[in-house]
């Protein structure tokens, strides 16, 4: 043994995090400007909550969806060495493409092997343009997709909020729905946040659970008073 | 020839070996993120030598740990206890069998000891319930573990299914209240919710899944290795100074999802084998660990470099030390080591179960890899793989197989079923040493024993 302790090399345990992002033409104004605002301004509070539990060693992936997906950062970022770039729109909602190309990352040789189950965080304010259903099931075929923790923020009232209940596919997790821009940036926080810490802990679940994954704790209410509603 | 023939020729040639004197040592730690979160440790562990060293088992259980499961330490511990006994059972019936003329299946004895490990398991927990059912919480306080389980349940889920689990833990607790301090063997296993005789909308079904817990476990003898295998975790073998899997933790245990004892279909979960020792590389050392150790290392070589230096260690150790306490340098090795990965590592609690030989069989001879493995379903819980050996010496006479100690059999903890565990929650660790051994001997060179092993068992091989 090289040191002391016996064996090779410890480290924590991975923690993937994915931001899934529409940035459809739908998108525009201050829809994006503020999930710009909100990603980029929590972040410090998300590198805070993952300090919390420094037994995860989270590391962050962004892709964005429009008229087909792009992944903003090619490989995992070390949460310490991510940084937001604002994101533009433009295009259509091919929320069913970007979830086969999610659906190949969590693939079982692309995901670490002791890791932790990831979170995904989907974001959206309308209806895919193009084939959610087999995006969906590419998605839960995979063991990692069906273990991940699926968190959904709509925004506005055209978010489609039975596709995002599918994506959840859990019964004690709804869809969160931002109706202002202080909707948006609490429910950012709470999954870059709440959700992350959650997800970090190391508790085992029995394959015989009938949904897995363990749900997080409940989301901050939202705003309901009238003069709030913006989108 | 099949399974259970090389076993019975192995059983007929045992007399040509020579005593491995097993020895045993094990430790549970607390994980640091449950010192962190104030959480007691969910992980169990036992180990036991018999016979004077000709047989040993190890057993590591790991608790769930998460608010539904809000009794999963004690779920490990009774995992830990059932498995005891079906171990000392098998042995037993071993023994019965040796000294009649046909020595038997032993994979079939195997297998029919190991089919009451869940309900076993089960009946445990009914009387552990039934001995002392949830308590709500109230002004009085209350069960931390239900407090936490009621309150998770309440933020998921409405307020009508909420009062009807408060309702549901006070009929459970009348239903408790039936008995007075009955055995598990009285009560029986707990009904499946499905289970007609099981009330299911005035009782609920949260009762086993309280006590979800995994349990791996190995029973080693002068001829053969019996596993059982449900859930995470890992079951190592050293041959030849390499680590590498005895048995592959299951394909659906990741990402924090493990098979377990507290599933409905658990009896379908459990996989169960048996190696005769006398066709193959004969393990210089077995370890057991649970996921916490596992998932601590970057790489799984860098795990299988720990399990090769704590069976380096534990053999350098040797025996008990002279103070009287019994215990190995070895075990306080561990009580410092496994704190601290866990803390660099995963956080989760850590359980290391460790039988290693401290003899090596000297006639073991070179041979030719085995001319065909035959693989058998894993459904059917048989044993995995056995390989064809070479000639041998069937006529070879049995040896006399030693009574075991009864000394051995007074360090069985006095937690028999029917009483009620009372875990303290102080999340010490808990740790034991067994050795028959008087004094320590000198292990021989591990690399010896592959050099001159007799074909190949091939155990890890197809699955």
């Amino acid at each position: 043994m090289t040191s002391d302790l016996p064996g090779g090399a410890i480290s924590h345990r991975p923690l993937r995090f994915f931001w899934m992002l529409d940035v459809s033409g739908s998108m525009a104004g201050q829809k994006i400007g503020q999930l710009n605002h909100a990603i980029r301004e929590t972040l410090p509070e998300m590198v805070a909550s993952a300090d919390e539990n420094p037994h995860a060693a989270v590391e962050v992936r962004a892709m964005t969806f429009s008229t087909g997906y792009r992944w903003m950062t090619p490989r995992p970022v070390p949460l310490a060495d991510f940084s937001w770039a604002d994101v533009s729109v433009s295009g259509i909602t091919d929320m069913g493409a970007a979830m086969k190309a999610m659906a190949a990352e969590l693939s079982v040789d692309n995901m670490p092997e002791r890791g932790l189950p990831p979170v995904i965080v989907l974001v959206s304010d309308g209806q895919p343009t193009d084939d959610i259903d087999s995006g969906l099931r590419a998605l839960m075929d995979q063991p990692w997709g069906k273990r991940a923790i699926r968190i959904a923020i709509g925004i506005g009232p055209d978010a489609d909020l039975d596709v995002l209940r599918q994506f959840i596919a859990h019964p004690e997790i709804e869809p969160l729905t931002a109706r202002n821009p202080r909707d948006l940036v609490q429910f950012i926080k709470y999954a870059s946040t709440t959700v992350l810490k959650s997800a970090s802990s190391p508790a085992s679940q029995p394959v015989g659970t009938q949904f897995l994954g363990t749900p997080p704790p409940p989301p901050p209410p939202p705003t309901t008073s009238a003069e709030d509603l913006v989108w | 020839m099949n399974v259970v023939n090389q076993v019975v020729d192995a059983l007929k040639g045992r007399g040509r070996r020579q005593q491995r004197n097993w020895r045993a040592a094990h430790h549970s730690a607390l994980g640091a993120s449950h010192v962190r979160d104030g959480i007691s440790c969910q992980d169990y562990s036992d180990s036991r030598v018999l016979d004077d060293g000709k047989w040993a088992f190890v057993v590591v259980a790991d608790g769930h740990g998460s608010e539904r499961h809000f009794r999963s330490d004690r779920g490990a511990q009774l995992a830990v206890q059932t498995m005891r006994e079906v171990f000392l059972a098998f042995h037993e019936r071993v023994r019965a069998a040796r000294e009649s003329v046909d020595p038997g299946d032993l994979h079939a004895l195997w297998e029919q000891e190991t089919s009451h490990v869940v309900p076993t398991w089960r009946a445990m927990v009914h009387a552990d319930l039934v001995a002392e059912p949830p308590v709500l919480p109230g002004r009085q306080g209350g069960e931390r573990g239900i407090i936490r389980f009621v309150t998770k349940f309440a933020e998921h889920n409405g307020l009508a299914q909420t009062e009807q689990l408060f309702w549901q833990l006070r009929g459970f607790a009348q239903y408790a209240g039936q008995w007075t301090a009955p055995t598990p063997a009285e009560l029986g296993p707990l009904p499946l919710p499905d289970d007609p005789r099981w009330d299911l909308p005035k009782l609920g079904s949260w009762q086993a899944k309280a006590y979800g817990t995994t349990v791996l476990g190995v029973i080693v003898g002068p001829d053969s290795l019996h596993w059982v295998q449900l859930g995470d975790g890992a079951l190592v073998k050293i041959v030849g100074g390499q680590a590498s899997y005895l048995v592959p933790p299951p394909p659906e245990a990741i990402g924090n999802m493990t098979p377990s004892l507290c599933d409905d279909n658990a009896p379908d979960g459990i996989r169960v084998g048996t190696i005769p020792l006398d066709h193959g590389h004969v393990p210089s050392a077995i370890v057991l660990t649970t996921d916490g150790v596992v998932n601590s290392y970057r790489e799984e070589r860098g795990f299988f470099q720990f399990c090769q230096d704590v069976a380096e260690r534990a053999r350098a150790a040797g025996g008990p030390t002279r103070d009287g306490r019994g215990r190995s340098v070895f075990v306080d090795d561990l009580e410092r080591w496994l704190p601290e990965i866990s803390r660099r590592g995963s956080g989760d609690d850590m359980s290391v179960a460790l039988a290693w030989a401290g003899e090596v069989p000297t006639d073991h001879r070179d041979e030719a890899p085995p001319a065909s493995v035959q693989v058998l379903p894993e459904s059917t819980g048989a044993v995995d793989v056995a390989a064809e050996s070479a000639e041998r010496e069937a006529a070879s006479p049995p040896a006399e197989i030693a009574e075991p100690a009864s000394e051995d059999l007074e360090q069985v903890p006095e937690d028999r079923p029917g009483v009620s565990i009372h875990n303290p929650t102080t999340g010490l660790a808990r740790t034991r040493v067994d050795t028959d051994l008087a004094e320590a001997d000198v292990a021989p060179d591990e690399s010896a024993q592959t050099n001159t092993g007799r074909g190949v068992t091939g155990d890890d091989q197809g699955r």
